[in-house]
Order: structure tokens, then C-alpha cells, then sequence
């Protein structure tokens, strides 16, 4: 795994996680402060995926270290064990292809939660209910670890193969 | 008295309703403020005091420019920004000093006509990167790389035009010649030496006793630099991009660019509002030619600059063409070289006319050209294709 640290003059700094094969991680603190986070695919196409305050992105940071402090709040510890985020792709065929959100009845379903859609180079945080989804998009998936399994099950396979 | 004060009052509100226009209308804040100078040149004849403020504007704006200038941070600048920004530069700065040449114009005019078409805000560049969201795009790292390349490029030119301009002026035959090429260029040696070698004197100087001391020996020393530039033959431009290169070795960095901050904004804003004045559309329909001209020149020799650097650097074509497109917002530093070459320049050059439509125009259509770049990309290549395709299927 190789990281790697640029100056940006006069926006700020850009870390960049090469994800072996899978394009690469770039985080970009500007200079006032907030983060910028996206994926960059092999074509140089950058999917942005989500904005952090600076100390969102030090709580994110600390999460993903599973560094513990002695503060540290027990149940936060709880919580990244329960929690799970996953990113669902939709092959063609899924069922919620042509669906609105409204009308997927994904949380009624599984109880997970679409929080963000990735379609193309574009994203959309907090979809409003009323998006139509498409076979291809990417969804950001949250809910307890059973939830989102039960999401990919029921969602991920067309009718055929189930 | 009273009219001067109300010209201040006047001008700075005209300015202030401009910062919120550009605010309202997302664009740049230099155009404005030229334009409202235009809109206004019919009717007020700025004061000397508003072209001496105005003067000190440029003394700070160039402080600042000095300021963020480090030569360690070039020295650490990655190899393939030098190319991609040599590269940039030898397809768009000799096309100013053509065009000037094809014009008429003297070497030294036409030497200041390349350095306004090639120079890009960096300013505009940047908050355009922050404000489209580009900032994690791997293009955004080549095209800032490149701001910081022509930072180089305008700090060597300000350089050799502040010896060149003297040495061109200079009377009393080959002694004076050299005289006036020994002093100015013994005037920069001095300072550089001291931007290079002595932090330590120069923050001794400098230090914080106080705000209020800060504040004011801060100033002083810029201006008292300004001045020994002047008396040696350079303009207080180059003298204040000078003092900001010493100051910026130091660690009082931070804290002389925040303490001056609130000056450079309300004299660069009066430098640029009475450079609008000085902006004359009555003619315009003389030089409406050349400026098109320069316009077009400007805008697709940035556009294949960028484009050739990108690819130089390995970005696909796609990628290229934006960058490409990020160069074209032009903004402060054209106006000051402009300001700077009509103290030399033939007033038929009409080369502060030029300059104020040029930039005007390009900061306008260059953040426009950046925040439409994937569209404007897509609708080259997908036309590229077509015609390639038919080629490549008779090939095939």
C-alpha cells in the first residue's frame, strides 16, 4: 500500500491511497479546514464521495485507526462493531432498476438506509426520495451489519437467479 | 477637501456594491471592479491621491506575491510541472511579443504584451478549483503546479523588465547604459541576498513589540524599499515583490500577510477601479481588431498550452483539454504589467484599453470555459472521434 502527500498552492494538501488496482483514495484538506474526500478510477475519473468538517474527519480518522482513547466512548466502540457501510453496485436486473426510492421500499425491506447514489462520475448525498434509481448506479449503504446483508441479498440478484 | 472625500466615499461604494455583484453573480472580482472604473471614466477624473493609493495597491499586491514565493517550495516542486509549465509557456508567451511585433510595437512594448497574455490569475484558478469541487481531480494538482511555474516565470520577468526598463531609458550613451544596468541590478542582488541569507536581522527588525509597531515598521519597510527601487531606476512594483520575497523568508510570514491583508484589498481595488478610468472605449472601435484578436490568441494558445502540458505529464486526453481550459482566467497580474508598461509604452499601443478588455473578457469566459470544461471536453472528443472513426474503419 503506498500513500502519497501533495501540496496544492493555494487550495491545500491532497493525500492520495493507491488501492491496488482499484484506482485510488484522495483526501484533500483545504486550507480552511475541511476535508474533501473521492475516488479517483484508473481513467483519472474522480467520483466525489463526501465533504467532512475537520473534526468529522478526525473522528473518522480515530475510527478507522481503532485507535482508543481512554475517553473514548464505549458505545461508539459498540457501534463500528454493529454498524456496517457498504457500496452496492446494481447489476443489470436488479429489481430496483427503474424504482424511485419512495417507491423501493428498501428501508420498510431490510431497514437499511440509502445514504448516498453514485451514478456515473456524479454523486448524490441524501437522495431525495423521489430519485429514480438506475441499474449501474452505486448505492452507499447504511444500517446494522444484518440490515445491509439482507439489502445485497435482496437486491443484488435479478429474479432469475433467486 | 470635501471633494476629496467624497471621490473616496464615492469610489470605495462603487466598489463595494461590485465585491457584492461578484458575490450575487459568481464571477471573479477584478473585472468588476475595471468595469465600474469604465462606467465610470466619463465622469471622474481620479485624483492624484486615488493613483498614488492606487500605486500602493500594486506595492502590496506584489508584497504578496513575494510573500508566497519560496524558493524551497519550487525546489521541491515535482520535475513534470517544470516541463508541463515550460511547455505552457513556449506556446503562449512568444505569441504576445509577435502579435506586438506584427503590430509595430518596440521589443520592450511587445515584451510586455507577452507577459500580459500569458500570465493566469491564480486567484480566479484557485477559488474556481475550491468553488467547482475540483480539488481531489487529478488534473488540479498539474494545473496548480503550472500557477505556481508562471509565479516563477512573472517574478524572473518583473526582474529582467526592471533592468531592461531603466537600461531602455537611459541617457548619456553606453556609460549610462551601464550604470543604470549596474545599479538596478545591484539594487535586486541585495535584496535577494537578504531574502536569502539574513532571516535573522530582518526578523529582529520586523518582530511584533505590538500590533500597533508590527503594523507600521511592516509598511514602512515595504514602501521604504519601494523607494530605494525608484531611486535606482526600478519601478516600486518590483521593489515590494522584493521586499515580500525577504519578509517571506522569515517566520513572520503569516502574520505580515494577515496584518496587511484588509490594505491590499481596498488600495488594490482603487488601483484597479482607476485603471478602468483610464480604460477608454471611445477607442475601442480603433483597436477592436487587435483586441478580438488578442482575445482569441489568448484564450486557444492557453487552451493548447494546458493541453500539451497535461498530456506531458501523462493525463489522458479528456483531462488535458480541462486543464487546458483552467488557464484561461486572466486577472490581476495582466493589469499591473499593463499599468507598468504604459509608463513606457507609446499611447497609441493603446495598450491599457487592450489589457482592460482582455482581462475583462477572460475572466469571464475562463471561469465559465472551467466550470463547463467536462461538457466543452466531451463535445471536442466525441467530434474528434467521428471523424477519426471513419479512418480507422478503412484501415481496419
Amino acid at each position: 500500500m503506498t500513500t502519497r502527500k501533495t501540496d496544492l498552492p493555494g487550495v491545500g494538501t491532497k493525500h492520495t491511497l493507491d488501492l491496488e488496482g482499484n484506482g485510488e483514495l484522495v483526501a484533500v484538506q483545504h486550507r480552511v479546514g475541511h476535508w474533501e474526500l473521492a475516488r479517483v478510477d484508473a481513467e483519472g475519473n474522480a467520483a466525489p464521495l463526501v465533504r467532512l468538517s475537520a473534526d468529522e474527519a478526525a473522528d473518522l480518522g480515530r475510527i478507522l485507526a481503532r485507535e482508543e482513547s481512554p475517553e473514548e466512548d464505549p458505545r461508539r466502540e459498540m457501534l463500528f462493531r454493529t454498524v456496517a457501510l457498504e457500496w452496492v453496485t446494481l447489476d443489470e436486473g436488479s429489481p430496483l432498476g427503474g424504482q424511485t426510492l419512495a417507491e423501493s421500499g428498501i428501508r420498510a425491506r431490510t431497514g437499511a438506509s440509502v445514504i448516498a447514489v453514485v451514478r456515473g462520475e456524479e454523486s448524490i448525498p441524501n437522495p431525495p426520495p423521489d430519485l429514480q434509481i438506475e441499474t449501474g448506479d452505486t448505492l452507499v449503504v447504511l444500517g446494522r451489519r444484518e440490515q445491509v446483508e439482507r439489502f445485497i441479498e435482496t437486491f443484488t440478484r435479478s429474479p432469475g437467479s433467486a | 477637501m470635501e471633494t476629496t472625500f467624497f471621490q473616496f466615499a464615492l469610489l470605495l461604494g462603487v466598489l463595494g456594491v461590485a465585491a457584492l455583484a461578484s458575490l450575487a453573480l459568481r464571477m471573479p472580482v477584478v473585472p468588476l471592479y475595471i468595469a465600474s472604473g469604465v462606467a465610470l471614466g466619463g465622469w471622474i477624473e481620479p485624483s492624484e491621491l486615488v493613483h498614488f493609493l492606487g500605486s500602493l495597491g500594486v506595492a502590496f499586491l506584489l508584497f504578496s506575491l513575494g510573500l508566497e514565493f519560496s524558493v524551497t517550495s519550487l525546489a521541491q516542486a515535482p520535475g513534470r510541472f517544470l516541463r508541463a509549465g515550460s511547455l505552457d509557456w513556449l506556446l503562449s508567451f512568444p505569441i504576445g511579443f509577435v502579435l506586438g511585433w506584427l503590430l509595430g510595437w518596440s521589443w520592450l512594448e511587445s515584451l510586455f504584451l507577452a507577459g500580459i497574455v500569458y500570465m493566469t490569475s491564480s486567484a480566479v484558478v484557485s477559488k474556481c478549483v475550491v468553488e467547482f469541487g475540483r480539488a481531489t481531480r487529478p488534473e488540479t494538482e498539474t494545473i496548480l503546479g503550472i500557477m505556481v511555474f508562471e509565479d516563477l516565470v512573472i517574478a524572473g520577468f518583473l526582474v529582467i523588465l526592471g533592468v531592461l526598463v531603466p537600461v531602455a531609458g537611459a541617457v548619456g550613451g553606453a556609460q549610462g547604459l551601464l550604470f543604470s544596468l549596474v545599479r538596478a541590478a545591484g539594487f535586486v542582488a541585495v535584496l535577494v541576498m537578504l531574502a536569502w541569507r539574513f532571516h535573522e536581522p530582518v526578523e529582529a527588525l520586523l518582530r511584533a513589540r505590538s500590533e500597533e509597531s508590527f503594523t507600521l515598521v511592516l509598511v514602512a519597510f515595504v514602501l521604504l524599499v519601494a523607494s530605494a527601487a525608484l531611486a535606482c531606476g526600478l519601478s516600486e512594483a518590483i521593489g515590494a515583490f522584493l521586499a515580500g520575497l525577504v519578509v517571506g523568508g522569515t517566520g513572520l510570514k503569516e502574520k505580515a500577510s494577515r496584518t496587511l491583508a484588509p490594505f491590499q484589498t481596498v488600495f488594490a481595488a482603487l488601483f484597479f477601479i482607476s485603471f478602468g478610468t483610464r480604460v477608454n472605449l471611445g477607442n475601442l472601435g480603433d483597436v477592436a481588431g487587435v483586441a478580438v484578436l488578442l482575445v482569441l490568441l489568448g484564450f486557444a494558445t492557453k487552451t493548447c498550452g494546458g493541453f500539451l502540458a497535461g498530456r506531458s505529464v501523462g493525463h489522458s486526453p479528456r483531462l488535458s483539454v480541462v486543464v487546458g481550459l483552467s488557464l484561461v482566467p486572466k486577472g490581476e497580474f495582466s493589469i499591473v504589467l499593463a499599468a507598468m508598461a504604459a509608463a513606457i509604452a507609446r499611447p497609441e499601443t493603446r495598450i491599457e484599453t487592450l489589457t482592460g478588455v482582455y482581462v475583462f473578457t477572460l475572466s469571464i469566459l475562463g471561469p465559465l470555459a472551467m466550470r463547463e470544461a467536462d461538457r466543452i471536453t466531451d463535445l471536442i472528443l466525441t467530434r474528434w472521434r467521428r471523424q477519426r472513426a471513419p479512418e480507422e474503419d478503412s484501415t481496419a
